[in-house]
């Protein structure tokens, strides 16, 4: 994985974050998230007796609420530690994550979250069996379920990883297992109605201290947002070429273009000499891989060759991360990627959250499709505010703290890069111990709470969809039922935790990246063509599901981000323009494989019921059903 | 439950055969598809959800095109030290709630109202069939 940038630099000794020490301030604040919610899963324990309940809170979650809760699972590692890592380290494009994340909502809003209400009972998989073969794609989709949910955990315990290295210092393996068990008791006992109330607890914590930092980081500029801006276009990552002594005015930097007179460059290493000095004039190297700059002052200190991280203008600049030389070093990738990975990322992140199994089950917790409209609109609200202040947070780690020092200090002192650190260097910059311990326990709640609702997820799709409607046939008592699931949930969750232990180290938010991409090729044309498309059928949602599923996950192996390194013959970081279209392929190519005239008879009553609700899941306990009483037009159960 | 519980046990037909009884359901529902009320409310929902679609899908991949092939000139700053690349981006966020509470607004204004008067009408048609 080459992901994460490793770049040695300087240690600000002052920083609490930056200790070896374990820190018992974000000790005592983890603790009380811990107590607070563990006392959650003692009283949601008492109410989850029903598979509606394990599964779907007993569909008793407002509107509201679950707009919280969806807010608090998108608001995910990736999104608080990985957006604001890559902003903080490589500049405007890590904005693009940002805006492609909220834009992706529509999609939801506008074409998946009501149909899905109204056709579904606890997975994704039950919209599809609902005028298909049974078996075929329920086992498709449980496949598919557990590899996103799988890619999406991996990106969470990236970030706990660094964020245990940075607290408690902490013995890796045993510091997972801990984190593991916690988010474990939430699942397995609690169900969903806990892992809702844990992630609505997280994400209001979350915005609260995303806005303190937001107004913390604005304050040191005098809220003025212009000069704020002004201070972000003084960064740029590079690196030294060649040695640089203390005196020099001329130096060789590893850069493509050339820096106009008077910016400034920002040199640093990682035995604590940083400065600033101001560019004369600069002309590319005939090579055009180097760039040798003359200096309006000499240096004050010396520099060995590419221990360094120099940085010279501009962080607003797009092209820190996708101009072809960034993710992917400049000799292995041709320039012309630049345009064809942004939009690659960007096909990824709006398909793939309407194919996301953690966020779909989260409308099956509503009473119905009307909350589960306003819940997409309140995530809306809150994840685009959240996204916003991204930049708040990304620039300001790169101005206040400085690109060299994103990172931590490991049990011995020594002081490691790690772009996922961004948001905590930078709290405890402009807030002291207290808010770094603050910030720092929210993102670990972040972790737990996601992490309970993936897990929810993935033995949903197991239990429901492999064990229930599979092996039983769909006959085994409500008791039994939900003892599965909280077997299958142990299983998953054990499983997240030893993969966690397994695992390198990457930005989480790029992580993420290839979970959506994995859903956008996968579910997503499923879900599309089974409620647009008459003519589609079984053969063709499990050609969708796992076509998608092989070439976005084989492209993605078959990357830099696979075993194969830089030498891989796929040079896209993300494969989303490739794979979703194929995955739509795949879809299509299928159906006509074979020709199902009951999928195409049951196309008029699921069209019916997906546009009126009539017949959908109803809330535990509601007394009289909407619409046509559900024993009228329901397809006999099939013990009748 | 019922909605979920197995095609494969509710269907013991070969595929293209179908028993009197779905024969009989598959009548109800096109009969209630072929309603005004449903006519109506197809056209009034393809009438928002597809331009609506359209737009945001042309309007999202206009940034990453934009700034992927003319990086410079989309970093031309237009206020003070912003950019053109960034103020787009955060355009997109009005973009997009702009157009949640558009759809919200449509949604309860015709949609919802539609949805009430079909599944009335169906369901007196149900008891008139007594299916």
């Amino acid at each position: 994985m080459y992901l994460v940038e490793n770049i040695l630099a300087s240690v600000p000794a002052q920083l609490a974050s930056q200790s070896k020490e374990p820190n018992i301030t974000a000790l005592v604040f983890f603790s009380v998230f811990v107590a607070i919610t563990l006392g959650i899963t003692f009283w949601a324990s008492k109410q989850t007796k029903t598979t509606a309940d394990f599964y779907a809170a007993g569909r008793k979650i407002k509107g509201w609420q679950n707009g919280i809760a969806v807010a608090g699972d998108y608001m995910s590692a990736a999104s608080f530690l990985g957006i604001a890592g890559i902003i903080g380290t490589q500049g405007y494009d890590g904005f693009m994550y940002s805006v492609g994340w909220l834009v992706a909502y529509l999609t939801v809003l506008l074409i998946v979250a009501e149909p899905l209400r109204n056709l579904g009972k606890f997975t994704m998989a039950d919209v599809l069996a609902f005028r298909m073969k049974q078996k075929p794609v329920r086992a498709a989709a449980a496949v598919s379920t557990l590899t996103v949910s799988t890619f999406y955990m991996i990106a969470q315990m990236v970030g706990a990883g660094s964020l245990i290295n940075l607290l408690l210092k902490l013995d890796y393996t045993l510091a997972v297992i801990i984190v593991g068990a916690i988010m474990l008791v939430y699942v397995v006992f609690g169900g969903m109605v806990a892992t809702t109330w844990v992630q609505i607890v997280k994400a209001l914590l979350l915005i609260a201290g995303t806005i303190l930092l937001t107004i913390l980081v604005l304050a040191q500029f005098n809220f003025n947002i212009g000069a704020f801006f002004d201070e972000a276009t003084q960064v740029r990552k590079t690196k030294l070429v060649s040695e640089a002594a203390a005196g020099a005015t001329a130096i060789k930097i590893n850069a493509t273009a050339v820096i106009p007179e008077n910016k400034q460059l920002y040199l640093g290493d990682k035995t604590g000499n940083t400065e600033t000095v101001a560019v004369k004039s600069s002309t590319l190297a005939a090579d055009k891989k180097s760039l040798d700059v003359t200096l309006a002052t000499p240096l004050k200190n010396s520099y060995k060759n590419s221990e360094l991280a120099g940085t010279t203008n501009d962080f607003m600049s797009p092209g820190g991360r996708y101009n072809g030389t960034n993710a992917v070093p400049a000799e292995k990738k041709g320039k012309g990627w630049g345009a064809l990975d942004l939009i690659s990322l960007g096909v990824a992140l709006i398909f793939g959250t309407a194919g996301l199994p953690h966020i779909l089950v989260r409308f099956y917790t509503v009473p119905d499709a009307l909350e589960a409209r306003k819940s997409v609109v309140w995530a809306m609200v809150i994840i685009g505010g959240f996204y916003i202040m991204t930049t708040f947070l990304g620039f300001g780690a790169a101005t206040l703290v400085g690109v060299p020092n994103i990172g931590t200090a490991d049990a011995t002192g020594k002081f490691v890069t790690n772009s996922n650190m961004a948001a905590v260097v930078l709290a405890d910059k402009v807030g002291g111990e207290i808010l770094y311990a603050f910030i720092a326990s929210v993102a670990f709640a972040t972790i737990l709470a996601v992490v309970a609702g993936l897990t929810i997820a993935a033995s949903s799709a197991f239990a429901h969809d492999v064990w229930l409607n599979i092996v039983k046939n769909g006959k085994e008592s409500e008791q039994e039922q939900v003892l599965v699931a909280r077997i299958t949930a142990f299983i998953v969750g054990a499983l997240a935790i030893l993969l966690a232990v397994l695992l390198p180290g990457a930005n989480a938010a790029a992580l993420v990246a290839l979970a959506f991409a994995v859903a956008a090729s996968s579910n997503f044309p499923v879900i599309l063509l089974t409620l647009f498309w008459k003519r589609f059928n079984t053969a063709g949602a499990v050609g969708g599901l796992l076509g998608g599923l092989v070439v976005s996950v084989g492209l993605i192996l078959l990357s830099y981000n696979g075993p194969l390194g830089f030498d891989a013959p796929f040079q896209l970081e993300n494969p989303g323009i490739v794979s979703v279209p194929l995955g739509f392929l795949c879809a299509f190519g299928f159906t006509f494989l074979s020709k199902e005239t009951y999928a195409e008879a049951r196309y008029a009553e699921m069209h019916f019921r997906a546009e009126t609700g009539v017949g959908a899941e109803q809330m535990e306990g509601a007394a009289e059903p909407k619409g046509i009483p559900v024993g009228a037009t329901a397809p006999t159960p099939p013990e009748a | 439950m019922a909605n979920v519980a197995g095609r494969d046990k509710l269907n013991p037909l070969k595929d293209g055969e179908r028993s009197a009884e779905d024969l009989e359901k598959e009548h109800f529902y096109e009969v209630v598809e072929n309603a005004p009320e449903f006519q109506q409310l197809e056209k009034a929902k393809v009438g928002f959800i597809l331009p609506a679609t359209i737009f945001f899908i042309l309007y999202y991949f206009a940034l990453p095109v934009l700034v992927g092939l003319f990086p410079k000139e989309m970093d031309t700053r237009i206020l003070g030290n912003v950019s053109i690349a960034y103020l787009f981006a955060l355009s997109q966020f009005f973009m997009a709630w702009i157009l949640a509470f558009m759809y919200l607004s449509k949604a309860s204004k015709v949609f919802d109202p539609l949805v009430v008067k079909i599944v009335e009408q169906a369901r007196k048609l149900r008891a008139q069939r007594g299916v």
